[in-house]
Order: C-alpha cells, then structure tokens, then sequence
C-alpha cells in the first residue's frame, strides 16, 4: 500500500514536470511537423514531444530510434523523464534538423519521409558525436549550420523506404529523393523569385499526387517560398512558435480553428496569435465543477453514466474530419476515427466540490490561479463530444454482441451516425485536429480534446481516474491556491519541479 | 426444438457464431498493424491506439470478431472489460525491446490469472522479426515464462507483420484449437 502511494505520488509529481514541460515555447509544437500544437506524446530517448500522428511513425521505426511514452496514459521513470528535461524540442531540432533552414516546416503528406530522414538517416544532424544537451541552450534553432551537402541519395535506404510503401499514399522512393532538393533550393533561392525553380514545381506535382486540397496546396508553396527570408534575417527570439515569417502559420491555424471553435470564449480563439502562452496557462487554470467525490470503487463506476461537466468541451460541430495521409483510404481513416473521447485533464484530481467556471479566469491568464493546477495528473474520460469524421462506419461492429458489447456497438454507431455526412474536410490538415488538440479547442474550453480516437464507448467513457481521482483531490486545493508562477519564471518553474523529482 | 437443430447444425459447420479474439500487448509491439495485416493484408501506418480497434475477419471459415485493444500503461487496465467469451488471446511482444520484456511478462501473467479467460487458448507473436538483434520465438517464450504453463493451450510464433511473416501460421494454429474445442 505504501508503495502504491508512492508509485501514485511519483506518478503525479512526474505528470507535472510533464506539463511544466509542455509550456515550454519550444515544446507548444510537434517537434516533427511544427504543424500540431499541444504535443501529447514523447520520444522519450530523442527528447522531444510529438503529435500523435508522427508518434506513430517514430514506433514504425523501431525502439533502437525512439521510444515513444504518451504523456498522459503512460507511467513515466526519473530517467525518461530526465531525457525530456535534458533536451526538450528546441535542443533536440538544435541537433537533428542542424542542417535545415530555421522553421523548416515538413511537407504534411510526407512525414513518414522527413522523419525517418532526420532520426534513421539523420541526415540533418550536426556534424560530430550527439552533444550534451545541458550545454546548449535552449533558444529557438537559427538558420542552418551550413548548407545541406549535395545528395547523392543512399539507394539502400531508398529502396528499404519502398519497402514499407505498401500504400499508396506512403512514401515513393521517388518523394524520398525530392526532399532533398526541395531543402537546397529553398535556402539556395532569394526570397524574390517565391514561385520560380524546381522546388515549386515540385510542390504542384506532389500536391497532384496527394490529395491535397487547392487551398492547402498554395499555402504550403507560400509557405516554403518565404523560407529564404527567413533564413536570412533570422526571426526574433521573442516569437514564441517559430513560425515567424510563415504567413501560412494562421492559415493552417486559421483551418483547425474553424472546426473547433466554441462560440462560449472567443475572445480566446481570436486572442490565440498574439498571447498564445496567456491563453494556454488560462486554460489550464480555469476552474472548473469537479466530480470530486468520485465512488469509490470507481470499477463499479463503469456502469454509472458519465458525468458530464457542466464546464466541459461541447463542439458544435466536431473536429472536422480525419485523413490519414499515408494510409490507402478512407478505410483505414476508420480504426482511428470512429472512437473519440474529449479529455478532461483535472475532472478527478480537482478541489471537492463543483466551483463555479469564472469566465474571467477564462480569458486571462489570471494570476491568481496556479497554472498547473489545472495539470495534476489524473483523468478523467468524458464523452466523445468531439469526433472525427469517419468516412467508413465502424461496420464490423455486430449487433450479435450486443449482449455483452451493446454499448460498444451504440457508442461506435451514434459516432457513425453522426458523421453519415462528413463536413466538407481538407484533407491535409485535418489529422491535426484529430490527432492532437487543434489550436482553437483548447483555448477556449475547459477540457481538452485530445487523441480524437479515443474510447468512442460509454465503457471507457466514464471518468476513469486513471489513478484514484478519489485520493488524489487532497493535493489539489493546495496547487490551486498558490500562487501562479509569473509567465516570464517559466523555466524556472520546470527547473523548480525538477529538483524536487531529482533533489 | 428447431432452435436446437439449428444450433446443432451450425456447430456441425463451424457455423454463423463469431469467434471473440482479443489481441494485447504493450504499446507499440504492433497489434494494430497485425490486426489490419490480417484483416486487409496491408502495412498501414498506424498511429497510437488509444481505445480499440475491431475487425471482422473470415479466416477458413472461421468467423473472428478481432479486438485489438490500446497498450498505453494507464489504459492497459481496461483490458479486463474485454475479457469475457473470449476464445482465444492473441498477445503480441515486440521481441526487439529487451528493455521491456519483463514488463510484457507481468502483464501476462495477470492477464492469464483472470478467471474470465481461464478458458480462452493463447498465442503469443514474437513479432518485429524483420528487425536486426529481435528475439528468437524459444527466447521470448523462456522470458515470458511460457514454458511451464499445462493449463492452457498456448503457442508462440515469430512473425514479422511487416512482412507478412509467421502471421498466418499462428492463425492456423488458433484455427484447430478452437474447431477442436467446439467438437
């Protein structure tokens, strides 16, 4: 039983240096992609958090690359969590992309390719044995350490990444060899011919290929067609996302926004550019009615139905849609998009008692809130409010089981039901509102979100405090009633959780 | 009486009834990419499975109803809610993660401790054998403490869902232990 406290204890005292973490500027952003905000998952071996989608690639690649822990359904060791202090996104891109242009922003369609280049091929890494990263520091990456060496590209390589092309959309050998000219021609060219030389051309026929929507398409070129400029004067420190020059930052914002937007906070969605570290640490600090005195044996609890906070996330219309890129088609959307859960991540460690949601601490980073409280460690499943579209139902699914499985069934088929007419979708952004919370979801609601494929089934959908939320209220009103750390002792907040985990 | 006819007949054909199959296992050992390997015979990349998967598949007329259940350690309590009518368990070991080995061996053993699945046959996938330095079938069996189990039909194959390997094989093996228990 002590142990059991203890392990509980570690458990959440590690789930908050997590969070911590995660407010860190450079870990707002999939390390990989730099497209999805809010990274739930970690390679813990790399240092970095990742999106789910790219989370599932670095797995593909096995366990002697990157190890990948999710923040908040694994337990994690002193020493894993070691490495994501150690490093974090901004050291570990230091490193592994040292030889990309500063906000080099992976094409959407081709993340299997540029991630299995950067950590198996580490093609972009700095010259020399891998640094000690607590002799780095932990500012944004500036410009490329020198231009990326001509290619000659690795035939076996090539030819290993066919291999695991087995769908249409995965990578060609062909892509595979692309990459590399896109990234020299992008820092090679000056900022005045945006449109001109192969690298454009080479975004329409990759963009014919996928199914990029138009939209996308010309946003992306945009997008690289700025990089010179960047390159060039690099951006100022003080922009938080590293998106500096990309005007088509707010675009793909902008897209995930719409489908997430909750008419109840906008002044958050609209405030999310300018004050996105306010808007985050507010989030997280608003109160919310808590389920705090959970049943006991909360096993009995899968048969309660779930309990809705009142304060919780209610889209309106569902994060839009999925696509998984690389997968052959809609049928494959299907295993990751019929199940959805929006998470909540204080519902079962918060103070007893509802409190009321104050709409002021909502919209500012209210001092007077700590801003992890809202961050303890366990949580709670709530309804799949949000969901995916799935463009294939759940078909297999039978009604045979409903016996045993009923709730299954209902659960998996209300979802399909749901979506029988998909909103109209972009194809190439949408799994970042799905596999990660979409910029505008969070700020704007209480409960974040998260892993759109969550349990779509009431079973899993009740508020399951993954470690007795019962037990673990008693901390919580302390975090709540301290004092917020100042936005600016970030770090030292983290470091200040840190040294209590390691003395 | 007819009802009892007609069950009879279908036990005589393998019949209609679908077969519960749970598939399990740590986080990223492959369930997912082996459950669609079987189902469409196709690597997808897969992303983390938070919650579940299910899929019918027709395997020698055996109809299986496949659950591939997330493997993430908070979630892997849930496995439980799943256990009941299972005919068989297929757990999958990453047999590249020395590391973790031990860790799949405890939840195995708990898994195998609950009376829901006292009858339910077990076959292991040694699965990653498509990568350099992964565990033979015999080690991965030796470090889950496979060896000494006499109280369930179990088996261990290598596979690589990649490549297609050794999966069929299991199958197969699943196949005539569960047409032998419905005799």
């Amino acid at each position: 039983m002590a142990s059991k406290r203890q392990d509980k204890a570690q458990f959440e005292r590690n789930q908050n240096v997590l969070k911590a973490l995660l407010k860190e500027p450079g870990n707002k952003y999939c390390s990989d992609c730099k497209r999805n905000a809010y990274p739930r998952w970690a390679s813990w071996n790399i240092g970095v958090f990742i999106c789910i989608r790219c989370s599932g690639i670095h797995r593909s690649m096995g366990t002697h690359i990157s190890r990948v822990k999710s923040v908040d359904l694994d337990s994690w060791t002193d020493e894993q969590l070691k490495s994501m202090v150690r490093w974090g996104n901004n050291k570990a891109n230091k490193y592994w992309e040292a030889r990309l242009p500063s906000g080099h922003q992976p094409v959407d369609t081709k993340m299997e390719n540029f991630i299995r280049t950067k950590y198996e091929m580490k093609k972009w890494v700095a010259p020399g044995p891998i640094p000690d990263p607590d002799t780095m520091s932990d500012t944004e990456r500036e410009g490329p350490i020198e231009p990326e060496p001509p290619k000659k590209t690795s035939t076996s390589s090539t030819k290993k990444y066919s291999a695991y092309a087995s769908s249409p959309k995965s990578i060609s050998s062909e892509d595979y060899k692309r990459e590399p000219q896109l990234i020299g021609s992008v820092t090679a060219r000056p900022a005045s011919t945006p449109l001109a030389g192969p690298s454009s051309s080479h975004f329409h026929s990759s963009n014919s290929s996928s199914h990029t929507s138009a939209v996308k398409g010309s946003s992306t070129i945009r997008l690289k067609a700025e990089q010179p400029a960047a390159v060039r004067s690099p951006p100022p420190s003080e922009d938080l996302l590293g998106l500096g020059n990309f005007s088509s930052a707010p675009v793909t914002r902008a897209s995930s926004a719409n489908s997430n937007s909750i008419p109840s906070a906008p002044s958050q969605t609209a405030n999310l550019r300018p004050d996105l570290k306010s808007s985050i640490l507010s989030l997280y600090s608003q109160p919310r009615p808590q389920a705090a005195a959970l049943p006991q044996g909360f096993s009995d609890g899968f048969a309660t139905p779930q309990l809705q906070q009142p304060g919780s996330y209610q889209p309106s219309a569902a994060a839009s849609s999925i696509s998984l890129t690389s997968s052959n088609g809609n049928d494959l959307a299907n295993p990751f998009g019929d199940m959805s859960i929006s998470r909540s991540s204080t519902s079962s460690t918060a103070p007893a008692g509802p409190v009321a949601p104050s709409p002021v601490s909502a919209t500012t980073a209210t001092p007077s809130s700590d801003p992890f409280a809202g961050l303890m460690s366990s949580n709670a499943w709530s309804t799949p409010t949000s969901t995916s579209s799935a463009s294939k139902p759940m078909v297999t699914l039978d009604d045979d089981l409903d016996n045993e499985f009923g709730s299954f069934n209902s659960a998996a088929f209300s979802s399909t039901n749901a979506f029988a007419s998909p909103p109209p979708v972009q194809p190439t952004m949408d799994f970042s509102s799905i596999g990660e919370t979409p910029v505008a979801a969070p700020s704007s609601s209480s409960s974040a979100a998260i892993g759109m494929d969550f349990f779509d089934s009431p079973s899993f959908a009740n508020p399951i405090p993954l470690n007795s939320g019962a037990n673990s209220a008693a901390s919580t009103p302390a975090a709540t009633s301290a004092p917020a750390n100042p936005l600016g002792s970030k770090k030292g907040s983290v470091d200040e959780i840190f040294n209590n985990v390691w003395g | 009486m007819g009802q009892v006819f007609g069950r009879v007949l279908a036990k005589l054909w393998g019949g209609d009834k679908e077969i519960r199959i749970l598939i399990l296992g740590l986080d990223g050992a492959g369930k997912t990419t082996i459950l669609y390997r079987l189902q469409i015979g196709e690597v997808i990349t897969t992303v983390p499975t938070i919650g579940f998967n299910v899929e019918t598949l027709t395997y020698k007329n055996l109809k299986f109803n496949v659950w591939d259940l997330g493997g993430q350690t908070s979630i892997r309590p849930y496995w439980r809610c799943y256990y009941a009518n299972t005919a068989a368990v297929i757990f999958v070991v990453d047999a590249t993660d020395r590391e973790r080995i031990n860790t799949s061996k405890e939840e195995l053993k708990e898994m195998l401790n609950e009376e829901e699945l006292a009858d339910s046959a077990l076959l292991v996938f040694a699965n990653k054998q498509d990568q350099p330095g992964a565990m033979t079938a015999p080690e991965v069996s030796e470090a889950l403490g496979l060896v000494g189990m006499k109280d369930r039909s179990w088996s261990i194959v290598a596979c690589s869902a990649i490549e297609g390997e050794g999966l069929t094989e299991g199958l197969d093996w699943l196949v005539e232990v569960i047409k032998e228990e419905q005799m």
